[in-house]
């Protein structure tokens, strides 16, 4: 044994620096496992401990109609609290109740007008002793002080986090509430779990602080701005956290029933945990990182593995005859076997010793950062998790076990007299002229032997060698490629919504729905410089399949057609635009599994009751409603369907010309005639503009978000042309080794250095040449695998999109790493000495 | 004949862990060409670092020039151009370019060598040295399809076609049957024949095979032992 381990120890000295390179690899691979996964527990950890530490709702339920009045907005709160005290006896796992107000108005920030939330819950519990915190939805202070006694008598407020940072508020700090602007000193800013991610509904695809930001008051200093003193329209639910989302579903739908039914309050349907949009946002987007967590170090372990496997096998059958000696003196296959095993194993410790190392390292910086990336505002923790590191421990070492053993066992051969014949270099010759070759010959193009005859007969030389050449190109020029045609991917299908699709230049956002829309257009449209304009209803819908089980909720957007312009070009995949029917996204299509001409079932709200018409307000209940799918359309926005907005409002029974956003051509749209236009709309109809944007504000927050995901593509390229040097590196050696004797032989007889460096170049080239066309198609499998089966994100639709500028930079950054790989052993080749280099073998 | 390898106080050592040993001490020797010369010695005795000092091959002390040109100031470039132009090597082990027919290991050495020649005029002198040789029907074939005396032969022609003032063969028969080695021998004699401007340089333990040389020199430890001039024979009679 201690023989054994010595001729490993001196067989790794030998070849310390192609050992290194496998060892970083599985080091590699070991430290993303750990910083992936442990990354992904963090984050998960993080976000169960704000959801759970500040006590998030299981479920809310608003009134019918939260940003009303009269008894289907307003909810006397005495009442509420006796009501849902004597629902709570039948409800064991009732933990904790808040009641609160929520209020959607206007904000003025530092003169800038924007749309907001209000959020206010009781700073006094029910003896009348202040409290820091609601009992449910709790809040975290980040600056600032906390609501005294004498908060609920004035005009102050928290600012959440994201608003907070936008506008740079901070403590005693002002801002402006509602169309009175009043003013409301800012105590502190706050960090919400129900705001994790600053969206306020599902409709907003961009979230932005600019377009929706919230602040949380005093309960008394709401009442009374709103004139609804005593009053609530939000219960907010806290149940025990282990229950699952049906139990909870069927708490909130019995006290939904109980309330309205023997107390005939008027609410509206309960949004359960899962549904809230932070939440679900999170929980998607730890899943993704999950999945990604899991597959990215699998790939690079794997590759670990295979470099490890070509780099012994080659090595076994280049020391047969070594092998041979040591077996006619006696050593049995199992040692040898075992000798090599070992040096796989030793190999393998070292990688994983450094990557859990670094993988811990990382993992505890990247966490923070990803949470910075997100805008996370709550505390992040960071844990070494024991089984995680456990894991990438044991996938390392079996990485070198398997990587080792398996190329080993087949080379050694059982007879000793077998491997003393051996002759390495005549092996690893196929002793034929190569189709290439024959086929060049049969276009009368010969190749000369000092010429480019020796480097394509070497690239031929054996199957082996040649596969082994190209893996280590092809992995190289895939992951480029399928990183860069991830980005690119992306980038088009941003470029071309936002660009083609989206049909306008400007758009004005309501706060609320106007119902004589067609005249503010046409207003609009007396503007210098508008060219065009039109209007659309967005909600939301759940849209049922007559051929299935399935159903999917949808952004649900009715267009209006004005003198022929919809502000929307549509990208059909099959069919056309009918105004009385359905189009419906691919990914929606796909789920409830339709075609154009198929019929389905939207349920939307129709109107039973109005209450007035400026404001919007009214009665609903949901109906279902037939449709035929007209088409099916391609776009970036994957969870949307249009309907033609007459047909929508006749089928919804809504008065007038109801809109929530209008969209305007303008001619020469410059950011100065825009901005003018901007203005005048914002003079005129600023009682009631949540928003006006340009499509480039628009884009802007999403283009900022995909410049993040630029550096960490730059990350990986780098990382995959680290890869291609290492295994490029190894493959080039063992290749310049067994053909050492000829290359000393060809410097003997008086081939020139630049020759012999031309020749190895050469056969580089076409490694890299025929490895590329073979990792581009790896590359779009690569593409596809993680873009449609590893992130499949719902919410937008992304085509696979590689371009030639991709294709060549995967071409060329793996040459560069080629060309690198083949200095170092070329170099120490050149060197030789040449009278022991042309011998048999050199010691 | 005329002078062309001049040796002067040439001394080659290795060092072994704490002791020098030299392979070649103080040595000096002047050979003149149109001759074969055959260098015996027992195991260690310095006799193929005589020729790979000779060859451009291997580093030494001293002073070596061959055809006037002092080869032991030569830089690594020019030393390769020396090796291409003036010098032809024989391997004990043969050497052949695996991926190369024997026709087209012969033409990588004129290639080499005659760059001005095209490639219709290679092939043909290619073919010419192969017929020498006695290998024409074995030209497509890759030396895994040859056997060790046609191997053998293959290199001699190769270095043959280039046509060189120096030929160094370092034990060229010492894998080959007694048939072979002769045959290979007698190649070799014949060229020296063919071209008085050739010198051969041939090492081997062999003492049969001195007899085909015009002169023996004999090493110990590095250091001329003897050096008798003879009258060779055919090595068609040789003996081993």
């Amino acid at each position: 044994m201690a023989k054994t381990i010595k001729n490993i120890v001196r067989a790794i000295k030998a070849n310390k620096l192609r050992f290194l390179t496998i060892s970083l690899v599985i080091a590699i691979g070991v430290s993303s496992w750990n910083m992936m996964i442990m990354a992904f527990l963090d984050m998960d950890f993080t976000y169960n401990h704000a959801f759970q530490e500040n006590n998030m709702a299981s479920f809310t339920i608003q009134t019918a109609n939260p940003g009303g009045s009269g008894s289907d907005a307003w909810i006397d709160m005495e009442n509420l609290t006796s009501y849902l005290n004597e629902f709570k006896q039948s409800v064991p796992s009732f933990e904790k109740i808040e009641l609160r107000i929520i209020y959607d108005t206007k904000f003025v920030v530092r003169g800038n007008s924007q749309n907001g939330r209000l959020i206010a819950y009781k700073t006094t519990d029910e003896e009348g002793n202040l409290r820091l915190q609601p009992d449910v939805n709790g809040i975290e202070i980040l600056q600032g002080r906390e609501f005294t006694f004498a908060s609920q008598y004035q005009n102050v407020c928290y600012v959440e986090g994201h608003l907070a940072e936008y506008w740079k508020l901070k403590e005693n700090d002002f801002i402006g509430l509602g169309d009175q602007n009043i003013p409301f000193q800012v105590l502190g800013v706050v960090a919400s779990p129900e705001y994790l991610m600053n969206m306020g509904s599902y409709a907003d695809l961009l979230p932005s602080p600019r377009r929706f930001g919230v602040i949380f008051l005093p309960l008394r200093v709401a009442q009374n701005i709103l004139n609804v003193q005593g009053q609530v329209n939000e219960i907010s639910v806290k149940l025990d956290w282990g229950l699952s989302k049906s139990e909870r579903k069927h708490i909130a739908s019995r006290l939904k029933t109980y309330l309205e039914d023997e107390k005939g309050l008027k609410l509206g349907e309960p949004v359960d945990l899962d549904e809230q949009i932070a939440y679900w946002l999170l929980r998607m987007d730890i899943q993704e990182a999950r999945e990604l967590g899991y597959v990215l170090p699998i790939i690079l372990l794997g590759m670990a593995m295979w470099g490890l496997y070509i780099l012994l096998g080659r090595m076994v059958v280049a020391e047969r005859k070594d092998i041979g000696v040591a077996q006619a003196l006696g050593y049995s296959r199992k040692t040898i076997i075992l000798q090599y095993v070992g040096i796989a194993l030793l190999i393998s410790i070292i990688g994983t010793v450094i990557g859990t190392v670094l993988g811990v390292i990382i993992a505890s910086q990247f966490s923070p950062i990803y949470a910075k990336m997100v805008t996370l505002l709550f505390p992040v923790y960071t844990r070494m998790d024991p089984v995680v590191i456990g894991a990438g421990f044991i996938l390392g070492i079996i990485t070198g076990l398997l990587g080792g053993y398996l190329p080993v066992r087949n080379a050694i051969q059982p007879l000793p007299a077998e491997s003393l014949r051996f002759d390495p270099s005549l092996h690893i010759t196929s002793g034929q002229i190569p189709l290439l070759e024959r086929m060049l010959k049969g276009l009368r193009i010969k190749l000369r032997t000092t010429g480019f005859k020796l480097p394509v007969r070497n690239f031929f030389r054996s199957k082996k060698r040649t596969f082994s050449s190209i893996i280590g190109v092809v992995i190289s020029v895939s992951l480029i490629s399928c990183m860069f045609g991830m980005f690119e991917s992306m980038d088009l299908a941003l470029t071309a919504q936002y660009q083609d699709i989206e049909d306008w230049d400007l758009r004005v956002d309501f706060s609320e729905v106007p119902t004589n829309t067609s005249n503010i257009v046409s207003a609009i449209k007396q503007i210098d410089g508008v060219t065009a304009g039109t209007y659309s209803l967005t909600s939301g819908a759940t849209i049922f399949s007559n051929f299935s089980s399935n159903s999917k909720t949808v952004q649900l957007i009715g267009l209006k057609e004005s003198e022929g312009y919809l502000g929307h070009t549509f990208e059909f995949k099959s069919g056309t635009y009918d105004s009385e029917g359905i189009i419906l996204s691919v990914p929606v299509a796909e789920k409830l599994k339709v075609k154009v001409g198929d019929m389905v079932s939207l349920e939307i709200p129709k109107l039973t009751k109005l209450v007035s018409t400026a404001p919007l307000r009214a009665h609903f209940k949901m109906v279902n409603v037939s449709f035929k799918i007209s088409g099916i359309i391609d776009e970036f926005n994957g969870l949307v369907s249009y309907l033609g907005l007459d047909k929508l409002k006749s089928v919804s029974n809504f008065p007038g010309d109801p809109a929530n956003s209008i969209l305007l051509k303008v001619e020469n749209p410059t950011i100065e005639k825009l901005n003018e236009i901007r203005n005048i709309i914002k003079e005129k109809y600023d009682y009631n503009v949540r928003n006006i944007f340009t499509k480039e504000e628009q884009t802007s927050d999403l283009l900022v978000l995909l410049n993040a995901i630029y550096y960490i593509v730059y990350a990986i390229v780098g990382f995959a042309m680290a890869l291609a040097v290492i295994m490029v590196y190894n493959t080039v050696y063992i290749n310049l080794q067994e053909q050492q004797r000829e290359i000393a032989t060809l410097l003997t007889i008086g081939t020139p250095n630049r020759r012999i460096i031309r020749n190895v170049t050469i056969e580089n080239l076409i490694v890299t040449i025929i490895g590329s066309v073979i990792g581009l198609i790896f590359g779009w499998v690569l593409l596809w695998f993680m873009m449609d089966v590893v992130l499949d994100m719902e919410f937008f639709r992304i085509q696979l999109f590689m371009s030639n500028s991709t294709i060549f930079q995967s071409f060329f950054f793996t040459l560069i790493a080629v060309l690198i790989a083949e200095y170092f052993p070329l170099r120490r080749i050149l060197n030789l000495n040449l009278a022991e280099a042309t011998k048999e073998r050199v010691v | 004949m005329v002078g062309i390898i001049e040796l002067k106080d040439v001394n080659r050592s290795y060092k072994m862990g704490n002791s020098e040993i030299f392979a070649l001490k103080n040595f000096n020797l002047t050979l003149e060409s149109g001759q074969i010369v055959v260098v015996l010695g027992p195991s260690g005795s310095g006799k193929t670092t005589l020729l790979n000092v000779i060859g451009g091959i291997d580093k030494c002390k001293g002073h070596i020039s061959v055809d006037g040109k002092t080869i032991t100031k030569m830089s690594k470039k020019n030393l390769t151009r020396y090796r291409r132009s003036t010098v032809g090597f024989i391997f004990q082990f043969f050497n052949l370019i695996p991926v190369f027919t024997a026709q087209e290991n012969i033409e990588y050495a004129i290639e080499l060598s005659h760059t001005l020649l095209s490639r219709k005029e290679v092939v043909q002198k290619a073919s010419k040295y192969l017929e020498a040789v006695e290998l024409e029907k074995k030209a497509l074939s890759f030396p895994s399809r040859l056997s060790g005396g046609e191997q053998q032969r293959v290199a001699a022609a190769r270095a043959f076609a280039k046509e060189p003032r120096l030929l160094l063969c370092d034990e060229p028969t010492g894998e080959l049957s007694v048939k072979e080695g002769r045959k290979v021998l007698s190649i070799i004699q014949q060229m020296v024949k063919d071209r008085s401007d050739v010198l051969v340089l041939l090492v081997t333990h062999n003492q049969e095979i001195s007899k085909i040389a015009h002169k023996v020199i004999r090493l110990r430890s590095g250091e001329i032992d003897s050096i008798t001039d003879q009258e060779p024979i055919e090595a068609s009679q040789l003996n081993w």
